[in-house]
């Protein structure tokens, strides 16, 4: 009986894990940067949003959003922007995906919530709440159906002025001239030296 | 003595001034220009299926919103007995206890009812007095615009302000994936007016199949058009879209591939009135279940808003591209989407009309019309939807007692709950406060 103990332990422990985690490492959604690059005066970006873990055959609902899905006073109609919804159909759902979705930057876009996503030093419009970090919503059936919402935090960064690049086919070359030549005239000065010595 | 009976008149004024102040705060008495008379009435209001639900939420809304205090028997006469109103066609059997309502809000805690649906058409016809002079219901709900008729040479001319933007969706049922390049105006044209090659179920000729469509795709699955009760403005919608082309023929002649319910043939009664009622797939599905019309082949057409929101109306659907635009809500504010529509509250001018020039967007309003009773409650309720943000922001009315939130907020939610969105503010598509008035 002590020799049964350890191993059902372990199962039992392994039925729970599965059993409460299960669900959740079932349904996913990621992107491929977060924080998520944004050029210094863009007002939106898009983005590759990947999805796995929903129920084929639904409809898919996509929203940007101040408030994570999970806290209990979510509510869509407020806490997400209306017009940053995206739907996908039925017959295109499998279950698992990738979409480009376009972001917005700043002001949320109606004008009629008083709320945005900023990236670090952006200077908010007055009236409005500033939120640094924003969620990506995805959800399936209906756009408030809350109880099947994945939730994604994501910041902006800002990236400068580009910067012109030159091609390391160009470059690698050019500074292996120059270090080539810099130790040959190293090499003759000390020539020069010891002869003269 | 003079000097004491100025003093005391000054004292007199200030004191009244006071009082008069304490008594009604700036801002918190029922308003005749806004219809309100400080009297209960209940208004009702017919017509759209697709902007019942939405409609519901915010009469709900407006009925719930903080008005004046009822009597409390002490002093004045006990208003359980006249409270609620008891005949809804005299109404204002009694008074609020004082002018202590909020004018921004149902000062007079009016009760606003949406008829169950029967169709924008029917529900104009009856405001309007196209349907004879009689009048069951005070404003209509309706999908689709104002005809030039119904706003000037009528029984009763008609103001239309819009609300909110919807789309129409051209969908298809069952696993079929909608073409990436979607339908145009064109082949929806064509496939209405049954010019394609195909014979189907019940003898139906002039079906196309997608592959005639799109050579691309190798799917020779046939395209059986369905049509829509064409008392409803989704109907008027899409009509309009499709310029000559009828969606839902009543002649029986020609188009004779559009289905009805139940039947081989189209509809040909002169009303239309075997055409599926609009938004509800269920039935649509079932027709074609029962004719041996495949899922995939079921061309049909309804609210993006309705069939967003409510997946057992929805019924599978899929929504297609229309003229390389996706429906989208975004592709609606902007109109880039080719079938996007207004949601509008109409009413008689009488009741309320509103001079352009003297509006603005994001605006407060600024109309005329109906100062009590049941038409001027209808008023009040139309302009607590369209007011702007500022009207109901910053302090300049009370917030929402159930969750302390302004009710812009809560009316832009309600509408958004509902699958739409408030009239767009891009650009000059608002010029009435938060709506746009078609007079």
């Amino acid at each position: 009986m002590r020799k049964l103990r350890k191993p059902l332990a372990a199962l039992f422990g392994a039925v729970v894990a599965v059993v409460m985690f299960g669900s959740v490492a079932s349904a996913s959604v990621t992107i491929p940067e977060n924080p998520i690059p944004v050029s210094a005066g863009a007002s939106s970006v898009t983005v590759n949003v990947s999805y796995s873990g929903l129920t084929p055959g639904t409809a898919i609902f996509v929203h940007q959003c101040k408030k994570i899905p999970s806290d209990p006073t979510f509510d869509f109609t407020k806490d997400c922007s209306i017009l940053s919804q995206f739907q996908i159909n039925p017959a295109s759902n499998t279950g698992s995906g990738s979409l480009q979705y376009t972001l917005f930057r700043g002001d949320e876009p109606s004008g009629d919530q008083t709320w945005g996503c900023y990236a670090p030093g952006d200077t908010p419009s007055q009236g409005y709440t500033n939120y640094s970090t924003c969620y990506i919503r995805v959800t399936t059936d209906t756009a408030a159906n809350n109880g099947q919402a994945q939730g994604l935090a994501f910041t902006y960064t800002v990236q400068g002025a580009p910067v012109p690049e030159s091609p390391l086919t160009i470059a690698l070359p050019l500074v292996a001239a120059s270090v080539i030549g810099a130790a040959f005239v190293m090499n003759r000065r000390r020539r020069k030296t010891a002869l003269s010595v | 003595v003079r000097l004491t009976l100025k003093r005391a008149a000054v004292g007199l004024t200030v004191g009244v001034g006071l009082l008069a102040g304490l008594a009604i705060p700036a801002g918190a008495a029922n308003d005749p220009a806004k219809g309100q008379d400080g009297k209960p009435d209940a208004v009702f209001l017919g017509g759209s299926d697709t902007t019942f639900e939405v409609e519901t939420r915010l009469s709900t809304l407006y009925n719930q919103s903080p008005g004046c205090h009822v009597n409390d028997g002490k002093t004045l006469p006990a208003d359980s007995k006249y409270y609620p109103i008891n005949q809804i066609t005299s109404g204002n059997l009694t008074s609020c206890k004082a002018l202590d309502g909020d004018s921004h809000l149902n000062a007079d805690h009016d009760t606003i009812v949406q008829i169950y649906p029967t169709g924008s058409s029917a529900g104009i016809n009856v405001v309007d007095g196209a349907n004879g002079a009689g009048l069951t219901w005070q404003g209509a709900r309706s999908s689709r615009s104002l005809t030039s008729a119904e706003k000037s040479t009528v029984l009763r001319p008609e103001d239309g302000e819009a609300f909110a933007r919807d789309g129409v969706a051209v969908e298809t049922f069952g696993s079929k994936v909608p073409e990436a390049l979607g339908f145009t105006q064109a082949q929806l044209q064509n496939i209405y007016l049954c010019n394609g090659s195909h014979s189907g179920v019940n003898g139906t000729t002039g079906l196309y199949s997608y592959h005639d469509l799109f050579p691309s795709d190798s799917d020779t699955t046939l395209i059986y058009p369905y049509g829509i009760q064409t008392a409803s403005g989704t109907y008027a919608t899409f009509h309009t879209y499709l310029a000559t082309v009828d969606p839902s023929p009543t002649t029986g002649t020609g188009n004779n591939c559009v289905q009805a319910l139940g039947k081989a043939s189209p509809d040909t009664t002169s009303d239309g009135s075997d055409y599926a009622f609009e938004n509800d797939a269920k039935p649509v599905v079932a027709d074609a279940n029962a004719k041996g019309i495949p899922l995939n082949g079921v061309l049909w057409w309804s609210s993006y808003g309705v069939q967003s929101t409510y997946s057992f109306k929805r019924d599978g659907a899929n929504f297609w591209t229309v003229d390389g635009v996706s429906p989208q809500l975004t592709t609606f504010a902007d109109k880039t989407y080719n079938i996007w529509r207004d949601l509008w509250k109409v009413q008689p001018k009488t009741t309320m009309d509103a001079v352009l020039a003297s509006n603005a967007k994001n605006a407060t309003l600024v109309t005329t019309g109906a100062s009590d009773k049941q038409d001027g409650a209808l008023r009040s309720y139309t302009e607590f939807v369209c007011e702007p943000a500022t009207y109901y922001q910053g302090g300049a009315a009370t917030l929402n007692p159930y969750n302390g939130d302004d009710y812009f907020s809560d009316i832009t939610s309600a509408i958004a709950a509902e699958g739409f969105q408030r009239e767009p503010g891009l650009g000059t598509q608002r010029n009435f406060g938060a709506c746009f008035l078609d007079r």
